[in-house]
């Protein structure tokens, strides 16, 4: 997987057309601002702040759209979503006049929905990463809510393995890679290599062997797998945790922004 | 055989995963967005109004920064009225779109695209403390008018061939050339011995400074030719007077000297007394509308409830008043507004017997008029004479019958308003309108005192009643020196003898002023030749001189002569780049507030 790859979309057309209605929305901002001051209170300005009021709250319907309409499949809705949140943060910032708003109403308002837009588009690039990456560089395939049980499972295998070892293989395996094993340990690296450090953890396994007696040595082999499969976990657990917990820098910020949006709107109809 | 890292799910797991929660997140993002707009909402309605704010309010209006409802009217929108509770006392609407149209020349009547343009719309509030709420962006203007000044056309004082007399009778040709033999020196120097720059403009000519050192001689203008002495006033000092025969003489004449003012107005009043009628007439509609202004000039804003009441008080009984003389008008459509009252006016007047028969003479020409179905205007010689009736009717009404005063002041001020070809009906509406929307200012006025807001403490000091109580002073002084015309007409051998004498007397003025109607015209030095627009001198002054744009006015012999520049002139300066070219630079929105 090229790095690049990431930014190829699914569906060329529709980034290609939210891009023109981008353009589109600034170079009619860059026009009507050489004819009159501009306002976002008429003109292209209001029409700006509606549009995109409506769709944040088109796009906040999201979570429910298997409720909302559920023989539209999920990829269209993703699609929608994905899209239309690029063209009404446009549409934001030529409501602002691409200007910095002097009110804590309006710098709150502007700096929520960049804050929501780029945490989206930070999911979207992620979406497209990490599963690409799952996918090509790891053997074992895992559930995010089964890589406990399944790192349970290998410390039971590694545990039975073990009996009837030698002294110095036994002694390793309990001090030294146990605890290994039974305690998860997730990293970013994974993020970016999903082999990361896997190496250097084999390595003092692999020169136990040296010190373990013939009979131990298809043991160490095995314990080597075992250990294996537990750090292809860990990178299991490190990519799918930071999948999920993406959302969290997007869904609170866009139910605050929300909130702000309706407060904004119901302050210019009472002024 | 070693174990291998296995491919794909690993079937190990003895147990189901735990389920995990769907929608959670979510539902507690669109909680935490709903909390928040309650929270805001309920802040706001406590009065924690800065939150729903777009950002603070210049420093001017810092102090209402939490107090919306000072400016903003609701829920609706941000109206005028609520600007014009401070910026517009006299309630002048001179802050109106249809004022500015009126200043553009387009007489208020097609106010542009814009009839309810909202002060808003260019005096953006919210832009900060910093921000200036009088640095309007000119791209405003190019919605009606152009948007590059390369567009600007020929100034209309140029284009129209407009040439406006300022009242004084002076040849440039001769001064420069006077001036230049006594003082020498090139052509700039030439001007500013007169045109001395002030300030950002000129200082404003003046006899005293400007004009006495040549045309007096010991403080005198010279001596004017025997008169008898029946026909000028009385002299209060005889220093200066010489008998000659049964006439006397006059040996100094001073500028704007008291004894031939005195005398030339005495003899104005039998000479020419309608002319005495009509200035009297008008200066007392003058006297009312400043009175008016004046009564007026503390804003809405700044007043209690008690006040605000009495003020609406007074308008709602003036609005009766015209809502009953518009009711025949309204119902017929006839030009007959305002007859019913002039006609038992006059069945008053004629009781008395002073007025008796001019009084039925216009009882009968209003009946004639009444019998006419057609409504029609009056020409403009047949206005003015009409007009000169009526006032003349109507200064003795007022000495006659004090309890009408009030009423004949009131007609006095549209009589004068009057534009020949206009119908009563259509003034009596424009006051109509302009009253109901002065109370409706102060119903507004009074509904936010009983809301419980204090009157505001933003209110600006009235920045135009030192002009306004100058000019009262002026009118009420003139008005003062204009006795109003006594007894009967001369005979036609006394009348050309009174004639003679008014030449006579105003022999030394008329040599720089013009006698009208037995009036010396005042200068108006200081009257504004581009109506539409602001100049300043001393700034151009500073890059040209005053040749390069009056060209040739060292050969004009006419006052009216300005030998102005073309637009082009302006143009070569005035481009992008260099000097500044927006329309703001030049042109101003709204009209000056001076009386």
């Amino acid at each position: 997987l090229r790095t690049l790859d990431v930014f190829t979309p699914k569906r060329p057309r529709n980034l290609v057309l939210s891009l023109a209605a981008c353009a589109l929305l600034c170079a009619a901002y860059a026009g009507s601002r050489r004819l009159a001051p501009w306002s976002p209170k008429h003109g292209l300005g209001l029409a700006c702040g509606v549009g995109a009021a409506l769709v944040f709250a088109a796009n906040a319907a999201h979570p429910l759209r298997h409720r909302l309409m559920r023989w539209v499949p999920t990829a269209p809705w993703l699609q929608a979503h994905v899209h239309l949140g690029l063209v009404a943060f446009a549409a934001v910032l030529v409501h602002s006049g691409f200007a910095w708003p002097d009110g804590e109403l309006g710098a709150g308002l502007l700096g929520l929905s960049a804050w929501t837009a780029l945490s989206g588009a930070l999911g979207v690039l992620l979406q497209k990463w990490i599963p690409a990456r799952i996918a090509d560089g790891l053997r074992v395939e895992a559930l995010y809510e089964r890589i406990p049980a399944l790192r349970e499972g290998l410390v039971a295998e590694a545990d039975a393995r073990v009996e009837g070892a030698g002294e110095v293989l036994l002694r390793f395996y309990r001090r030294e890679l146990r605890p290994l094993l039974s305690r998860p340990q997730p990293s970013w690296a994974f993020l970016f290599d999903v082999r990361a450090g896997r190496e250097q953890s084999l390595e003092p396994l692999r020169r136990t062997r040296a010190f373990v007696p013939p009979e131990d040595r298809e043991r160490v082999e095995d314990l080597v797998a075992l250990y294996t499969e537990k750090l292809e976990l860990d990178a299991h657990l490190s990519l799918q945790r930071t999948l999920r917990a993406w959302v969290v820098l997007h869904a609170p910020a866009a139910g605050v922004l929300l909130g702000l949006v309706a407060f904004h709107v119901w302050a210019w109809a009472w002024y | 055989v070693a174990r291998e890292v296995r491919w794909g799910t690993p079937a190990r797991a003895t147990r189901l995963p735990p389920a995990r929660p769907r929608g959670s997140l979510s539902t507690l993002s669109f909680l935490a967005g709903a909390c928040l707009l309650a929270v805001l909402l309920v802040a706001h309605a406590a009065g924690k109004r800065d939150l729903a704010s777009p950002g603070p309010l210049t420093s001017r209006h810092a102090a209402v920064e939490a107090r919306c409802q000072e400016c903003h009217a609701v829920p609706a929108r941000l109206p005028n009225r609520r600007c014009e509770r401070c910026h517009d006392p006299a309630a002048g609407r001179r802050h109106a779109s249809a004022e500015h149209a009126r200043l553009a020349g387009t007489g208020g009547s097609s106010p542009g695209s814009h009839p309810d343009l909202h002060c808003g719309s260019c005096h953006v509030e919210h832009q900060g403390r910093e921000a200036r709420l009088s640095e309007v962006d000119g791209s405003h203007c190019a919605s009606c008018h152009f948007s590059r000044p390369s567009s600007h056309p020929e100034f209309a004082a140029l284009r129209e061939g407009r040439a406006e007399d300022p009242g004084l009778l002076f040849s440039h040709l001769e001064h420069v050339r006077r001036v230049r033999e006594r003082q020498g020196g090139g052509p700039s120097e030439t001007c500013s011995s007169c045109h001395a720059l002030a300030g950002p403009d000129f200082v404003e000519i003046s006899f005293a400074r400007h004009c006495a050192s040549c045309h007096e001689k010991n403080g005198s203008l010279g001596a004017l030719d025997p008169v008898l002495p029946a026909e000028v006033e009385t002299p209060r000092s005889v220093a200066e007077f010489q008998s000659s025969g049964e006439r006397i003489v006059k040996v100094v004449v001073r500028h704007r000297d008291e004894w031939v003012l005195r005398s030339l107005a005495r003899l104005r009043s039998e000479v020419e007394p309608e002319a005495v009628i009509e200035e009297r007439g008008e200066l007392g509609a003058r006297l009312d509308r400043l009175r008016r202004r004046l009564a007026g000039l503390t804003p809405p804003a700044g007043l209690d409830l008690g006040a605000l009441r009495a003020r609406e008080a007074e308008l709602s009984t003036e609005l009766a008043l015209l809502e009953e003389r518009l009711r025949p008008s309204d119902a017929t459509g006839e030009a007959t507004a305002g007859r019913e009252w002039l006609e038992d006016a006059l069945a008053a007047a004629a009781a008395d017997p002073r007025l008796g028969p001019e009084a039925e003479a216009l009882a009968k020409t209003t009946a004639e008029d009444a019998a006419s179905t057609e409504p029609k205007g009056l020409s403009a010689s047949e206005l003015e004479k009409r007009r000169a009736e009526l006032l003349s009717v109507l200064s003795a009404i007022e000495t006659a019958e004090p309890a009408l005063a009030s009423r004949a002041q009131d007609l006095r001020r549209r009589l004068v308003a009057l534009r020949p070809g206009d119908l009563s009906a259509t003034a009596l509406g424009r006051a109509r309108d302009q009253r109901l929307a002065e109370r409706e200012r102060l119903a507004d006025e009074v509904q936010l005192r009983e809301s419980g807001l204090a009157p505001s403490a933003l209110v600006p000091a009235a920045e135009d009643e030192r002009a306004v109580r100058e000019a009262l002073a002026r009118a009420e002084a003139r008005l003062a020196a204009l006795a109003p015309p006594r007894g009967e007409p001369p005979p036609p051998e006394a009348l050309s003898l009174k004639r003679e004498t008014m030449e006579t007397l105003a022999a030394p003025c008329v040599v720089c002023h013009r006698l009208d109607r037995g009036a010396l015209v005042g200068p108006a030095p200081a009257r504004t030749v581009l109506t539409g627009a602001r100049f300043l001198h001393a700034p151009h002054l500073a890059h040209a001189s005053c040749g390069s744009c009056h060209g040739g006015i060292e050969k004009s012999r006419s006052s009216s002569d300005l030998a102005l520049p073309r637009v082009e002139r302006c143009r070569e300066c005035h481009t992008p780049g260099r000097v500044r070219d927006g329309c703001l630079t030049c042109h101003r929105y709204h009209p000056r507030a001076a009386p």
